[in-house]
């Protein structure tokens, strides 16, 4: 399938980030990712290119015969540009391996992007649920129905004892990961992230930035997820995640109350200055931006802020990403060309919402 | 920001490192960030595999050459090879480098015993296919001999499958 051009996926994001959802002032969205490997193959990494191809010849042709993926489109990395691959990583579609990896790759999503199936990342095949908001439960039926349906059409590689063999020992068993995508600028202003960040290890739960592994914390964004996949059954895994983010909510919830009463003003000034420079401002870079639309959706949650829905906030988060900005204007363009049309896309969004 | 390693250059890459079982944020200029053996240049980020194969050092130190040169007899993979990289060559791997990776499972999940979705029945449809493929191939060489009598009985049990993968559409 040629010819495909990722510019019509611009206009709207994927149906996790329509700010829906329970909690979703501070949780934007739940995903759960379950990794596969075929039988009788080497892994993705060890592969040469025949081999490669033969891998994403069964899997597509299991994946295409699956209900979930009825209505659904292919995309072969090799056939797209650069910047369209960049644009799939900034909607989370497919990982950033696959920017410098392309062939014999692709993706399989659905039109609502909440299902979605890549085919020789690090494991042969790395399925997605996603859901709005607090909705683990949900984002777990989507990828689990995926493996489900899957299931009979692939021979996995499979342990007796040790579950569903990946690349990584680290995926081992369930090959699940559940992830909820927060906001905790309450946390991290008053300085209590470090304690949260401490006891989620113990409780062998991990933190990431935005991006996933390797990736900066920007914005107050933090990825929550399970570190261990092997002795757990999936139910569990998703069960502790939960249990975990409601006390992570609770705890962000008193951080921002306490915050609110000690420096009342000083916050509404924050909000309200971030609020004025996103209004504003004509050129602002993604560390920035992001750090704006953290102090806006802070005053959001407070009731400040009242012409500016969460989902603007959310969308915003992806469509100021250098692909997104780049598809929007139909060119390549550099850093500072970029900072220009990202204050330009915040300000026109902005309007959008506040006469809405 | 500047490097926190040559305090000098401005940082450039920033990941979380685990040392000593607490995560640090690391912020490195090019220069030192190639220096501990980042690839900076491919990857652009510091993956959880590469974290795996620095924590198998602290686990097992003694025997170490001897244990690096086992070898994975499907896929030729040496147990060097996952230190380096992280990850294993195929999925026979986790029993030839059984012994090594159990402390390895032990310390990332608290567990060496897999618990949930089973793979019953798993591949099944896959097998049958493959089957049929190898029918079909058995079938055009029954024509080609002319031997009716066997190719009927090859068509209906292509059929019969059919039937079980839903494939008779």
């Amino acid at each position: 399938m040629s010819g495909f051009d990722t510019g019509d996926l611009i206009g709207k994001p994927g149906v996790w980030l329509d700010g829906s959802g329970d909690e979703s002032e501070i949780v934007l969205s739940s995903r759960v990712r379950i990794a596969r490997n075929l039988h009788g193959h080497r892994f993705t990494h060890n592969c040469d290119n025949a081999e490669l191809d033969g891998i994403l010849r069964k899997s597509l042709d299991a994946a295409l015969r699956t209900r979930a993926f009825a209505r659904s489109r292919y995309i072969a990395m090799g056939e797209i540009s650069t910047l369209d691959r960049q644009l799939l990583a900034e909607r989370h579609l497919v990982s950033r391996d696959f920017l410098h990896n392309s062939v014999s790759r692709g993706v399989v999503f659905t039109p609502d992007e909440a299902t979605s199936l890549m085919i020789n990342e690090e494991d042969h095949l790395r399925m997605q649920g996603f859901a709005a908001g607090f909705d683990l439960g949900g984002a777990f039926r989507r990828a689990n129905d995926l493996d489900d349906q899957l299931a009979p059409d692939v021979e996995l590689a499979y342990h007796e004892r040790l579950g569903f063999l990946t690349a990584c020992p680290t995926n081992l068993g369930t090959g699940m990961r559940a992830s909820v995508l927060v906001h905790l600028p309450g946390l991290v202003h008053s300085k209590e992230i470090h304690k949260l960040l401490e006891s989620l290890r113990k409780l062998n739960h991990s933190i990431r930035g935005f991006f996933g592994e390797g990736s900066e914390v920007m914005g107050n964004f933090f990825q929550l997820s399970n570190s261990a996949a092997l002795g757990t059954p999936e139910d569990v895994i998703v069960k502790n995640l939960r249990e975990m983010v409601v006390k992570v909510i609770h705890y962000e919830r008193r951080s921002r109350e306490s915050l609110f009463r000690k420096a009342q003003r000083l916050l509404e000034d924050k909000v309200w200055r971030a609020y004025g420079l996103l209004r504003y401002a004509r050129s602002a870079n993604t560390k920035e931006a992001l750090s704006l639309i953290s102090a806006v959706r802070l005053g959001v949650g407070a009731g400040l802020v009242r012409d500016v829905p969460i989902q603007t906030l959310n969308e915003l988060v992806v469509y100021i990403q250098p692909a997104h900005l780049q598809k929007r204007r139909g060119t390549t363009m550099d850093a500072q060309e970029r900072d220009v049309v990202r204050a330009e896309c915040i300000r026109e969004a902005l309007a959008r919402s506040g006469r809405g | 920001m500047t490097c926190q390693n040559c305090k000098t250059r401005p940082a450039k890459v920033h990941y979380t490192e685990i040392v000593n079982d607490n995560m640090v944020a690391m912020n490195l200029c090019m220069e030192c960030a190639e220096e501990k053996g980042i690839d900076v240049q491919k990857s652009g980020s510091y993956g959880l595999g590469d974290l795996v194969a620095g924590l198998i050092d602290d686990t097992v130190v003694s025997e170490a050459d001897r244990i690096s040169k086992v070898r994975c007899p499907s896929c030729g993979y040496e147990y060097s090879d996952f230190k380096k990289i992280g990850r294993l060559g195929c999925p026979e791997c986790y029993d030839a480098f059984e012994a090594q990776l159990v402390p390895v499972l032990r310390h990332v999940h608290g567990s060496t015993q897999h618990a949930g979705k089973k793979s019953t029945q798993v591949g099944e449809r896959a097998v049958i296919r493959e089957r049929m493929t190898a029918l079909r191939e058995e079938l055009s060489e029954a024509i080609r001999a002319e031997d009716y009598e066997r190719a009927a009985a090859i068509r209906d049990e292509i059929r019969g499958l059919e039937t079980q993968v839903g494939d008779d559409a």
